[in-house]
């Protein structure tokens, strides 16, 4: 089999991979496979993984859940020799029944097909068209097929309206489909994607996947993927593998034993969780079982009729739904008024006309699509670029400190401790400081790491610290949960609560995650058309918003108006939130 | 994307043409293929990208005839008919045609540089002469790529740090030093890219086995024909215009223009971009 896929792959015709998996040859029974795996970083260090053994069937759709740190990278890289992790391992691990070490580099580059986090850096080239072809080019593959298996690959990806395009000029969505796309081409049985839209919003995120779903159920190769996020993902997975802290599989089954498992045994993946399915563990953990449901509701839908049922079958609202928070009073610290902005003179508005004020000990947030301007009004608010028209108000001496999108941007030193002693001239603070800030915000252990090697939450807090210690009055902060799994996004939640609500510091932050929001933030303001909308209790925000609101409150609508979070609904019904650990 | 049939043929034939032109352009001043070469190459750029941004190159081309023309008419006293003396200077009828046809000459490549900037895009200039060198034509798609990033990189770390510490040390030390900081992080950030995308690459069997290329632009029946005609026009054109040249002389003298078939052949050589358009099937005057 080995070489009449290489020799096919530079020759051509090429028959489809599918036929060859359901041919006469011997076909293993597993796509993935591994037994009695166990991973070490260096022979003296302790396992990072072990006792794993699992094997994945041809085209099925594998999550891979785990917290930050528990070696999900680790694993699924060992299925790639090119990419593996240096150490050491033991057991056995089979791509097709082979040993992938074994294979040569041509069959081994074109069988398992992987997936990054940042669409920016796996692009090679300048162009779609050439990245597209890039990996065939690199198998040598003869020009007469190399156009038909892009040209094919552009039809299905839908890529052909912007096959002429600059890498650059393309979005993020774009980028990560395209991506997809140069490595589907390939033709590879399995994909392998690791936290492939962590750096999206939500929508091309849910673009992507719904491709992967068709990648997966039209051309049936195998999927295997690691997600911060399960809400989109959960639903159109048939497979959940559960990879422990410490390096153990503890779960390997479809997605409702995964959601049993866990409403009995947390493991810091509940707030990760479709918002249905954390509705459905209200329920299971009172020992309740409204409707008779057998199964968890995974999607929005389900939740929906999970949830109808639910009331039809007596489930008692034992109050009324939360209403509007009470919203800190502080005072206008900041304001636009009338705020016109543009980037050139022979470029549209960016911003016309964006009235706003921020408030002293309030968490403010801004939404809206992507390319709204939010960045641009976070850049004018702090006064990195001057309006057109209109002005920008500041209360007397006060500190504006923006915090980028990419922290990492912040970082100069090789040492955590010694970079954000950075600026302490500037900022007038001293070591003494750097150490409080560093215990305050748990990140003692890491003072001497380089800033690059933190983990996404850490370097999110990090650089938190870094802006923290030069004393700001008003905090504005772009994206600060992009890419973060649940646990480090709670935990930055609660450092910035703590800093609205003690220290009366005045947060304006933009995001994606609507959830974040409504857990959060004290007002919600939604910038589209080049200003801003409406602004808002985040509370009544996401009551009063149709479809750009949570998926709680879509579940909720018209049944239960007021439920935002799974926190409301266990308010509504009288249960508790969580699982059995907290 | 530039406009007209011409800019559709393989990049070879473009590529050949261009050559010609300019090759041809730059070998000869007599003043009859001056004029066709200017005449030539500004219609086809008007044909390519309009009236104004031809304008705008011309606007940049006269003064640069002026300019050459008076300069060389000023140090070049070898002609017969002086007009004016003064000192050591002396200016001459013959030196300021000689100086005109130069600053035509020199015009007519421009324009005719405008025109290949027009039509040979990058990718074209790449797939010509990258495919046989795999390695080298990745190598130019990835620094093509690699360039603008690092200035956008470049703009974001300078905004955020900007935004943080800007307003605190405005003195010449202070930007300096955030100007070496900025590199820092650049460096930084760019080895962090490069991993990933080394990565990226290897796991698409970057190194596997020889690189082909993928074909972006084909060889059709017409390229033939256009290349064989290109090929015969450039052959009477090398004949018949070094011939021309040959007997045309400056100095002492301006010689008359002689009839010759040679202003024919040279206006179709450099016609192509227009004649190719005749396979147009609708309005080929259009």
């Amino acid at each position: 089999m080995m070489t009449r896929l290489a020799s096919g792959a530079a020759r051509g015709p090429v028959p489809a991979r599918e036929n060859d998996v359901g041919g006469l040859r011997n076909v293993s029974e597993y796509a993935l496979e591994m037994r009695d795996y166990a991973f070490s970083y260096g022979s003296t260090s302790t396992d990072a993984l072990h006792d794993i053994s699992f094997g994945l069937r041809h085209g099925s759709f594998a999550v891979l859940c785990g917290t930050s740190g528990s070696g999900k990278s680790t694993l699924l890289r060992a299925f790639k020799p090119e990419l593996a992790v240096a150490g050491e391992s033991r057991g056995t691990v089979r791509v097709l029944g082979d040993d992938p070490h074994l294979l040569g580099p041509v069959e081994s580059a074109t069988r398992v097909g992987f997936v990054m986090q940042d669409p920016e850096n796996q692009i090679v080239t300048d162009t779609v068209w050439h990245e597209l072809a890039f990996g065939l080019e690199s198998i040598g593959m003869d020009p007469q097929t190399m156009r038909r298996r892009v040209a094919e690959a552009a039809h299905f990806f839908g890529i052909g309206s912007w096959f002429d395009r600059r890498t650059a000029d393309l979005s993020g969505g774009q980028k990560q489909l395209l991506n997809l796309a140069a490595i589907v081409v390939m033709q590879p049985a399995v994909l392998v994607l690791d936290e492939p839209t962590s750096q999206l919003d939500p929508i091309a995120a849910k673009a992507f996947l719904d491709v992967l779903e068709r990648v997966n159920s039209e051309l049936g190769i195998t999927v295997v993927i690691t997600e911060h996020r399960l809400e989109d993902v959960l639903p159109i997975a048939d497979r959940v593998l559960l990879l422990e802290r410490g390096g153990t599989l503890a779960y390997d089954g479809d997605r409702d034993g995964f959601a049993h498992m866990l409403a009995k045994h947390d493991s810091g993946l509940y707030a990760a969780l479709p918002a249905a399915t954390r509705m459905g563990m209200l329920f299971e953990r009172a020992g309740r079982d409204p409707g008779g449901h057998v199964t968890y509701p995974f999607s929005v839908r389900e939740g929906r009729s999970y949830l109808a049922d639910a009331l039809a079958h007596g489930e008692r609202v034992a109050g009324p739904p939360p209403t509007e928070r009470a919203l800190p009073s502080g005072d206008v610290v900041l304001s636009a008024r009338d705020l016109w902005f543009r980037y050139t003179r022979d470029m549209p508005f960016v911003l016309r006309g964006v009235d706003f004020n921020l408030h002293a000990g309030r968490i403010s947030a801004l939404v809206g699509g992507n390319g709204s301007g939010k960045s641009t009004l976070l850049s004018a608010l702090a006064g990195v670029r001057k309006p057109e028209r209109g002005r920008v108000v500041r209360a007397r001496n006060l500190h504006v400190a923006l915090m980028a999108q990419n922290p990492k941007t912040l970082f100069v030193r090789d040492r955590l401790v010694d970079d954000l002693m950075e600026w302490s001239d500037v900022g007038g603070y001293s070591l003494h400081d750097v150490n409080n800030m560093l215990e305050r915000l748990g990140l003692e252990q890491l003072r001497a790491r380089h800033p690059y090697d933190l983990s996404g939450g850490e370097t999110q807090k990090a650089a938190l610290a870094k802006i923290l210690l030069l004393g700001p009055d008003v905090l504005l902060l772009d994206e600060p949960t992009k890419g973060l799994d649940a646990p480090a996004k709670a935990q930055i939640g609660r450092i910035l609560s703590d800093l609205a609500l003690r220290e009366g510091k005045a947060i304006l932050l933009t995001t994606h995650d609507l959830e974040f929001v409504s857990e959060i933030a004290h007002t919600c303001s939604m910038l589209f058309g080049h200003d801003i909308t409406c602004t808002q209790d985040a509370h009544g925000f996401f009551v009063d918003n149709l479809f750009y609101s949570t998926p709680t409150a879509r579940i909720a609508r018209g049944m239960l108006d007021g439920c935002v979070t799974t926190a409301d609904l266990a308010v509504s019904f009288g249960l508790a939130e969580g699982t059995h650990d907290e | 994307m530039a406009k007209g049939l011409f800019a559709t043929y393989h990049p070879a034939v473009c590529m050949l043409f261009f050559l010609a032109a300019i090759g041809f352009g730059f070998s000869t001043q007599h003043p009859v293929y001056v004029a066709l070469s200017c005449v030539m190459s500004g219609a086809f750029l008007v044909y390519l990208r309009g009236w104004r941004p031809f304008l705008r190159t011309v606007g940049t081309c006269v003064p640069l005839v002026v300019f050459v023309g008076l300069l060389n008419s000023l140090f070049n006293a070898a002609g017969a008919t002086v007009i004016w003396r003064w000192g050591p200077f002396c200016v001459c009828v013959e030196g300021l045609c000689y100086g005109v046809a130069m600053g035509g000459m020199l015009a007519a490549v421009l324009l005719w540089f405008a025109c290949y900037n027009e039509v040979m895009t990058e990718d074209k200039f790449t797939y010509l002469f990258g495919r046989r060198l795999p390695t080298v034509s990745l190598m130019v798609s990835m620094i093509s790529r690699w360039v603008p990033r690092m200035v956008i990189r470049g703009r974001s770390v300078h905004n955020s740090q900007e935004a943080l510490i800007g307003g605190y040390d405005q003195s010449r030390r202070g930007t300096l030093r955030r100007g070496v900081r900025m590199a820092t992080v650049l460096a930084g950030l760019g080895m962090e890219d490069s991993i990933q995308t080394a990565d990226s690459m290897s796991a698409r069997g970057y190194g596997s086995t020889t690189r082909t290329s993928y074909v972006l632009f084909r060889w059709h029946v017409r390229e033939h024909v256009v290349l064989g005609l290109l090929v015969a026009l450039a052959v009477a054109n090398a004949m018949l215009l070094f011939a021309d040249a040959g007997a045309f002389a400056f100095y002492p003298l301006v010689s008359s223009v002689e009839p010759s078939w040679g202003y024919a052949t040279y206006a179709l050589m450099l016609g192509t971009p227009f004649w190719v358009e005749l396979e147009r099937v609708r309005r080929p005057w259009a």
